[in-house]
């Protein structure tokens, strides 16, 4: 298991979302499924951007059926599954734009679970590789 | 490409000539680049997905930004869109409002003729359903 701690300072979302891209079973998942790089953005976009979590915590465990990563941040109790889906009825050109990130996260991973421990978000997905 | 994408215009279309990845380290300088086009009358942009591998919601609110602000409801078209791209459309819905063409050689979508048939308003191959056909 890999573990990588940041500051999820805004301006910095890609500097973090590079550094665990290039984390060895992250890179090596993504290079055949890049959804993987996708739902990473999603998740990190939206704790630098929302949480006011002054770190942001990713362990990344990988065997050979699945990868999971587990995101932990210090900031305001958030439960995305609790969120309500986007409207797709609406026609394209009047819909509005928002929640799409944390949609796609649902639909891309074969899990998907949050935790609130403490003063601490946890957010794991899992994928079947 | 510097930020991994290009931008044609012809006519009344734009062509977005897309790379791998359509995300939040390319997506807001691509929408600033369409910004530009804002108040010109765009009847259709097109995004060349040839290439295109992944894209995350930073992306697709460029393609909301395309069909919602510019022109007067552009037609929306996506070239070679991989079925991992498909997918990703499909399942917010968007699917249905987008026309999926297929051009065999990925050369040939660069060459001015085919741009000037993107520009037409002739269909060319709508390959929609049978890409949908895998999907679910």
């Amino acid at each position: 298991m890999t573990r990588l701690h940041f500051q999820p300072i805004k301006g910095k979302s890609l500097d973090i979302l590079d550094t665990i891209l290039k984390d060895k079973e992250v890179a090596a998942v993504d290079a055949t499924w890049s959804n993987l790089g996708v739902v990473v953005e999603e998740i990190v976009l939206n704790i630098v951007d929302y949480s006011k979590s002054d770190y942001l915590d990713v362990e990344i465990m990988r065997d050979g059926k699945s990868i999971t990563l587990r995101f932990h941040d210090g900031g305001v109790p958030f439960n995305p599954l609790e969120k309500e889906e986007p409207d797709f009825t609406v026609p394209m050109e009047d819909r509005k734009i928002g929640g799409l990130g944390i949609f796609i996260v649902i639909k891309f991973m074969d899990a998907v679970s949050y935790d609130r421990s403490g003063d601490e978000n946890i957010l794991t997905v899992m994928k079947k590789i | 490409m510097k930020n991994d994408y290009k931008v044609d215009r012809n006519g009344t279309a734009l062509i977005i000539t897309l790379g791998s990845r359509l995300n939040t380290t390319n997506a807001p300088a691509l929408q600033e680049e369409l910004a530009k086009f804002m108040g010109e009358t765009i009847e259709k942009v097109v995004f060349d997905a040839s290439a295109l591998l992944a894209l995350s919601s930073s992306g697709l609110r460029v393609v909301y930004f395309a069909k919602q602000r510019l022109g007067n409801n552009p037609e929306i078209v996506f070239v070679n869109c991989a079925k991992e791209i498909y997918h990703t459309l499909k399942l917010i819905g968007l699917a249905s409002a987008i026309k999926f063409m297929k051009v065999e050689s990925k050369k040939v979508v660069r060459d001015q003729e085919v741009l000037e048939e993107y520009a037409a308003n002739n269909d060319v191959v709508c390959y929609s359903m049978k890409m949908g056909q895998d999907d679910d």
